[in-house]
């Protein structure tokens, strides 16, 4: 491939070619000769480059950093003017060193070259290719040629603590109930323990007590039955505002923290994320530390994408709910038309949570203007809120910043849930 | 890198090589001492202070000026014939006032004796004559001037092998042979019965112009004997009696070796398409598509840098722009589903007692104005409603049961 000189030269060579022709001057066409003739002349042999690429670590949290070692070899036999470019996904920032090097290397010599990158934002990204471009002595020809292929990180968002969330629990007899093996409220002997003032007399072991004297208590170990479905919007409508700073970032983040909270106090937590066909994610409801990692797993890589509603993740979700399954909606809601009636549906057989990323806030920020249209948006929107609440929801809405929810308000909403519905709510 | 430096010295001093003519040898030429070469005949006009130049590429060059007084084009030794435009310029030349010495022993000047009256053309047999010195080869003929400055004067010349005019000769004669020449006309080098003995012209003036069928007399190797270099110098100071400018045609020879052979075809197709009008236009048609072709798929090279886009803004809602009479309709509905979900009533049960319930619930005559107007709002009424239906509070309606009758 030519360079803007040697198309300098071309052009010049050329019209000096054709001035000659027609001035009949064999001066300027010999001119014109000698300047194409170095563009003939100046393809050069291939050089030979080699590379290798390291990573301090392959999984980081967001906003944590990277530090990069390339090798270089130069094994031809002749020295080797090349720059090296480490190609960087756009959604790092690099924080020290250069991914891109002018080098001039001899021949069989190595070098080292060291950088380092920030990744602020959640993903599985890929660095490289790591590309070489060689010239020419007269910096007329280039040439590009990959060396290192691709290496892949993964950046796990910051996951927020929760520090309660009213989820019910269910302490009955039913078949299906899942031993957590900690004292709690349940029916199994788990074991004894001193009577502490305030403990209910009926649980006071009698029988322990006419041989040592001493009041002891049964604790019984804690049963619950209690899954929770994650429905995470992951729509395009999501990314509005900026990279870092939309609604499904904020979503991704309230999903692992809710997620996190659930599975610690040994539910079973499950995770849907919807939008379209690449993002269309399930990860079926089960408890335990491996099931964060798979629910961050797919928090990762999720990206916004696809048009399909809340409807269609509902309907997938389906043949893993139970009647006492919670569902956790994270959505802002924007563009949605089956929200109202598929809410409608699950909002009387489920407890249903709907947290909402204002999303106009968000935008609002990024874009810096606000109109009276804007302000319509933004009551339609309360409004929908308002329905879905009228409708059995806990609703709840996440401002410009905020990740979590304001768990008071969520509690007394769902405090309130106990109340008789008014007639006619529920169609 | 070191190759590549080869290759372009190789060209460039190709390239340079072709601008020297001294760097080719060639027959008849001024530039070259070869014993063949006609540099005696330019160093002796250099010194009778004439200027000397030469054509290397091509006569055509010759028609590019209009006056041409004291301007002599010697044309020697002609070994490849003249393009058209070439005998063009060639005319014009003569007819804007240059004078012509045409020395041709091959014929290839043919045309240019064409344009002659009474027919003349040279005959390329050998010439033989009684009258020669040590070998028949070297054949002495005479000549005599009286033009301009050299008056009256005769010359013994001595030629090497030469040819002869025949045909009907225009203008002046200024040099013959004895009356015992003859053509070997089937080349036996011997006199047969029909080969006719007698006096054959070698030269002669006609408008100016100096015509001679042979150009031996001009070469270094016959240069100095009898009185060849006299007749050379003489015929140059009768045809520029004001002194002038001498042009040596150099581009008709042939050079010798391979390279030089090479170097000359290259500049002959140069001249070829520089003089053919078609094949000018098709190479500079050829030069422009290629460069636009070229241009079409070239790839210079990018610059390199990592540009993070983590601060792009990707914009939604905020692509609506400002609220238009249009969205009337949707201010409408707004209030209607704000007023229904406050009174917890389903769209069904809404929609049977809408009027009712919404003069029953707003008592805000701006909102009751807007419900009860279907028209193009202004969008200032629009933003004044919306701002209402923002603050609203929606009273509970009196007949809680009623909705669901």
């Amino acid at each position: 491939m030519l360079t803007l000189k040697a198309v300098a030269f071309l052009s010049a060579g050329l019209l000096l070619v054709i001035v000659a022709i027609m001035a009949l001057d064999m001066q300027l066409l010999v001119l014109g000769v000698v300047l194409l003739s170095f563009l003939a002349a100046s393809k050069v042999m291939k050089l030979k480059v080699q590379a290798v690429r390291q990573m301090d670590t392959e999984r980081v949290l967001e906003g944590e950093r990277i530090t990069v070692k390339l090798r270089v070899r130069n094994s031809s036999a002749r020295e080797a003017f090349v720059v090296l470019y480490d190609e960087l996904p756009p959604e790092v920032r690099l924080v020290k060193g250069s991914n891109r090097q002018v080098l001039v290397l001899e021949a069989g010599k190595r070098t080292k070259l060291e950088y380092t990158i920030e990744a602020p934002l959640r993903g599985h990204f890929t660095l490289g290719p790591l590309k070489v471009r060689r010239r020419d002595f007269f910096n007329l020809h280039f040439e590009e040629e990959v060396v290192e292929e691709l290496s892949y990180f993964s950046v796990y968002p910051r996951v927020p603590e929760l520090e309660t969330f009213p989820v019910r629990s269910y302490q009955s007899s039913y078949f299906e109930l899942l031993p957590l093996h900690m004292t709690g409220i349940g029916y199994e002997f788990f074991c004894i323990r001193d009577y502490i003032k305030g403990d209910p007399l009926k649980r006071i072991n009698w029988k322990v007590y006419a041989r040592s004297r001493e009041l002891m208590v049964n604790e019984y170990e804690k049963e619950n039955l209690n899954d929770a479905f994650i429905l995470l919007d992951a729509r395009e409508v999501t990314k509005a505002g900026s990279p870092l700073a939309n609604p499904l970032e904020v979503g991704v983040k309230l999903a692992a923290s809710v997620a996190s909270f659930l599975l610690k106090g040994r539910n079973e937590v499950g995770l849907i994320t919807y939008g379209g066909k690449e993002n269309a994610y399930v990860v079926q409801p089960a408890a335990g530390k491996s099931q964060l990692d798979n629910i961050l797993s797919v928090l990762v890589g999720v990206k916004a994408e696809g048009e399909e509603g809340f409807k269609v993740a509902l309907d997938k979700a389906r043949p893993f709910l139970t009647p006492r399954t919670t569902l956790v909606l994270i959505s802002p809601l924007d563009n949605d038309d089956t929200i109202v009636q598929a809410a409608k549906d699950v909002a009387c057989q489920h407890r249903f949570f709907v947290f909402s990323p204002n999303s106009y806030e968000i935008e609002r920020e990024v874009a810096g203007a606000f109109t009276s249209k804007h302000t319509m948006l933004e009551l339609e929107k309360r409004v929908l809120l308002d329905e879905l609440q009228s409708y059995g929801a806990i609703t709840a809405t996440l401002s410009a910043g905020q990740v979590l929810p304001d768990i008071a308000l969520v509690h007394s909403r769902a405090s309130q849930l106990s109340l008789p519905k008014t007639k006619g709510v529920v169609a | 890198m070191l190759g590549a430096l080869t290759v372009v010295a190789l060209l460039v001093a190709l390239a340079v090589s072709s601008l020297w003519p001294w760097s080719v040898e060639r027959q008849m030429s001024a530039y070259s001492d070869q014993w063949n070469d006609v540099s005696m005949f330019r160093e002796a006009l250099v010194k009778d202070n004439y200027g000397v130049e030469d054509i290397m590429s091509s006569p055509t060059i010759l028609g590019t000026q209009q006056d041409w007084t004291d301007h002599l084009l010697i044309i020697m030794g002609v070994e490849k014939p003249y393009t058209q435009e070439e005998l063009k310029a060639i005319r014009q030349f003569l007819t804007n006032g240059g004078k012509m010495i045409l020395a041709d022993d091959k014929g290839y000047s043919a045309p240019l004796l064409k344009d002659l009256p009474g027919g003349v053309s040279i005959n390329r047999s050998r010439l033989y004559s009684s009258d020669y010195i040590k070998n028949p080869d070297f054949i002495q003929v005479t000549a005599y001037i009286d033009s301009g400055p050299v008056v009256n004067k005769h010359y013994e010349l001595l030629t090497d092998r030469p040819a002869a005019f025949q045909g009907g000769i225009p203008g002046t004669v200024f040099s013959l042979t004895d009356d015992t020449a003859w053509l070997d006309a089937n080349g036996n080098s011997k006199k047969d019965p029909d080969e006719k003995v007698g006096t054959y012209v070698l030269g002669f003036f006609f408008n100016n112009n100096a015509y001679l069928s042979d150009p031996s007399v001009f070469i270094n190797d016959m240069w100095p004997r009898l009185q060849n270099s006299a007749l050379g110098q003489d015929i140059v100071r009768a045809m520029l009696p004001r002194g002038g400018k001498v042009i040596f045609d150099e581009s008709r020879h042939v050079s010798g070796n391979a390279a030089q052979r090479a170097q000359k075809e290259v500049y002959d197709a140069f001249i070829f398409v520089a003089n053919d009008n078609y094949a000018k236009g098709a190479l500079i048609a050829v030069c422009i598509i290629g460069v636009l072709v070229y241009l079409r798929y070239v790839r210079l090279p990018t610059d390199w840098y990592h540009l993070p886009a983590l601060d792009e803004p990707w914009l939604l809602n905020y692509k609506a722009g400002s609220m238009t009479a249009s969205d009337g309709l949707r201010v409408r509905l707004l209030l209607e589903n704000k007023v229904r979900v406050a009174l917890r009533l389903s769209d069904k049960e809404f929609k049977l007692r809408r009027k009712a319930i919404l003069e029953e619930v707003l008592d805000d005559p701006d909102l009751l104005w807007f419900l009860r107007t279907w028209a193009e709002y202004k969008k200032e009424d629009l933003e004044r409603v919306l701002e209402k239906v923002r603050v609203l509070e929606v009273k509970e309606l009196a007949d809680k049961e009623g909705g669901a009758a």
